[in-house]
């Protein structure tokens, strides 16, 4: 490939990785723009609705630069996303960048809650079947991936709503934070950081108690994926020489499971999780529109229920940028982990 | 398809096949009610007012009725056949798209397989949710621009399979004694690389029906795909979310939202149980680390 420098090298590696997504965001980009200009009919008309007229949807064309030839907004676009200009939304007449800014926090808040309670319920539950391989217990986890998997993500939200919001009164229906306090002094955006950082526990509390539920009703819908993919590398890991060789030394059985089959089971998760975040992402729309939470998911479905192409095209360039920037995150941490991974 | 039968076969009585036998009980019911809608359901699933609003589950109203006095019963049992026929033309659209797409790109190879697996792997790396959101949204609702959306994400699956398969039955000696006597390339692909190929498809087919029935359910959910009045789960959970929201008249209507739910949840199990006993079966190769 491209980079001779030292083959072999992390370094080197790294070049080649970014190298190659290249042609993945061209593409992506590509998709987005046909896309949102295969619309039957007019964007410009579909914005106005039903009731303007056709000077004012001209002069909205002409606004959009939609009475450009194609290719010319084709490639006016790929400029400014390149140059860092995500365009400006109709309804709200302001950089989409600015739009989102906040509520990207927001979105990556609730994704990293949601991861943590995947990772954690999917680890225990992986671990524990594949230790118990045949048993009714790795029957049972077998049907938890199952089941987390079958419920739509949205009324498994809706019904949790409904429990432990209004019927036992222990969590708020929806929102991010509450509306009788000041939300944390902004530093990083996540209002767990935040109010910790700001040394106040009331709002640490609050926003804990608004993050809880679509957290964990995001985590809970990635948990059972992860769970099977644990279980399937620990089983792989186990029939591994180093493993027989552990037990031959007479090491405790549960310390075989953690030090040698845990680590090295861990190493494919980690690029699975790469694809994962893609789901989660979809996944996140759902749950954030079902909890009213400010996030970037709930916003895309506003702006397109509206018809706020501008600002959809906006956003779904972010998700974009989003889903190639973690898989190359996600291949170099693996290349870190094992110095086998390389061009 | 003899050798899937084969397969099959031999593995009926244990656990893989257990699972599929459950799997197909649960869709066959599913069909079978699909089918029989017209008699099974008391009322018109479209009609308003066949009821009184919001009456609890009863022996008249079986499942309750919804704020408008839809009744539920009947809209979840037309519910099946929205579904399913949505699931089976975007299937057929995707596999009609996807396959024979893998087929040229693995056996011509060069440049035009490069290229296609480079934007199949990149449309596969998107979200396929927002994907579709996107798609049925610029589109607009009904159920023919839902099924469209909702096959567009399961293209470069079929894509992908398809191709990885073509590669490696390429190299096969009956391929390449069929290329020395003379056939066509359209001649090989069909009768000698197609048929070994397609017993990789069932497997993708079913799991993707459980996925296609999640992203359809999502997309009348957010509002984009299916439009009332028509039946379908996912938009009556939709509308019973939307009540809920307004009047916050939450535990009163519990019917209204589990109903519907628990009939997407019960036929999407179906699904993944068959598609997975078949991955099992159908191979076995992966059996190892996996059960």
């Amino acid at each position: 490939m491209a980079a001779r420098a030292k083959p072999g090298s992390l370094i080197n590696y790294i070049i080649v990785r970014l190298l190659l997504t290249v042609p993945m965001l061209f593409i992506l980009l590509t998709l987005v723009f046909i896309l949102l200009r295969v619309a039957p009919g007019d964007p410009a008309a579909a914005m106005l609705g039903a009731h303007a007229s056709i000077e004012v949807i001209e002069q909205m064309r002409e606004q959009m630069g939609l009475n450009r030839p194609l290719y010319v907004q084709y490639f006016a676009f790929l400029g400014d996303v390149l140059t860092g200009d995500l365009g400006k939304s109709f309804r709200f007449g302001i950089p989409v960048w600015d739009l989102i800014k906040h509520r990207l926090t927001a979105t990556i808040e609730l994704v990293l809650f949601a991861f943590t309670v995947a990772a954690l319920i999917g680890l225990a539950v992986g671990v524990f079947a594949a230790s118990r391989r045949g048993t009714v217990w790795d029957v049972s986890g077998d049907f938890y991936g199952i089941l987390t998997y079958a419920f739509p993500i949205f009324w498994l939200g809706i019904m949790c709503q409904m429990l432990f919001a209004v019927e036992l009164g222990w969590l708020p229906t929806s929102g991010r934070f509450s509306g009788f306090i000041d939300p944390p002094v902004m530093r990083t955006g996540l209002y767990v950081v935040d109010s910790l950082l700001e040394g106040r526990l009331d709002k640490l509390v609050v926003a804990l108690r608004h993050l809880i539920m679509p957290g964990a009703v995001l985590g809970l819908y990635i948990s059972g994926i992860f769970a099977r993919m644990v279980r399937t590398n620990m089983l792989q890991t186990l029939k591994s020489d180093y493993v027989l060789a552990a037990r031959a030394r007479g090491v405790r059985e549960r310390w075989v499971l953690l030090r040698h089959g845990l680590k090295n089971a861990l190493v494919p998760v980690v690029t699975v999780l790469g694809l994962q975040f893609a789901l989660l992402l979809g996944g996140a729309v759902l749950t954030e529109t079902t909890f009213s939470w400010p996030g970037v998911g709930s916003f895309l479905v506003d702006r397109l229920l509206e018809r706020d192409y501008p600002a959809v095209q906006g956003i779904v360039t972010v998700f974009a940028l989003g889903v190639i920037l973690v898989s190359i995150l996600i291949d170099i941490v693996n290349a870190l982990i094992d110095p086998r991974i390389r061009y | 398809m003899p050798r899937t039968w084969a397969l099959l076969k031999d593995e009926l009585f244990t656990v893989s096949g257990l699972r599929i036998w459950v799997g197909v009980a649960i869709v066959l019911f599913y069909v079978f009610v699909a089918v029989f809608a017209p008699v099974l359901s008391p009322f018109d699933p479209e009609e308003l007012g066949v009821g009184p609003p919001l009456a609890l589950p009863d022996s008249t109203y079986r499942f309750g009725t919804t704020y408008l006095g839809y009744d539920l019963y009947s809209r979840t049992i037309y519910g099946t056949r929205t579904a399913l026929s949505i699931v089976a033309a975007a299937s057929l659209m995707a596999v009609s798209v996807g396959v024979p797409l893998g087929l040229v790109s693995g056996y011509l190879g060069g440049r035009f397989d490069r290229a296609a697996v480079l934007v199949m792997d990149s449309v596969y790396s998107f979200p396929s949710l927002i994907l579709a959101i996107v798609i049925a949204a610029v589109l607009g609702g009904g159920m023919f621009n839902a099924a469209v959306a909702v096959s567009v994400i399961y293209v470069p699956q079929y894509f992908r399979v398809t191709r990885n398969h073509t590669l490696s039955v390429r190299e096969e000696t009956f391929v390449e004694a069929a290329r020395a006597l003379g056939a066509s390339r359209a001649d090989i692909i069909r009768r000698y690389i197609f048929p070994n190929v397609s017993q990789s498809i069932p497997v993708i087919l079913t799991l993707n029906s459980a996925d296609a029935i999640l992203t359809l359910a999502g997309l009348s959910f957010l509002g984009f795909g299916i439009t009332p009045p028509k039946p379908f789960w996912g938009l009556d959970i939709s509308e019973a979310w939307r009540y809920l929201t307004l009047t916050a008249d939450y535990p009163q209507v519990w019917w209204w939202t589990a109903v519907p739910g628990l009939a997407i949840v019960i036929l999407i199990i179906g699904f993944t149980l068959l598609g997975e006993g078949l991955n099992d079966v159908l191979n076995p190769q992966l059996r190892e680390g996996q059960r």
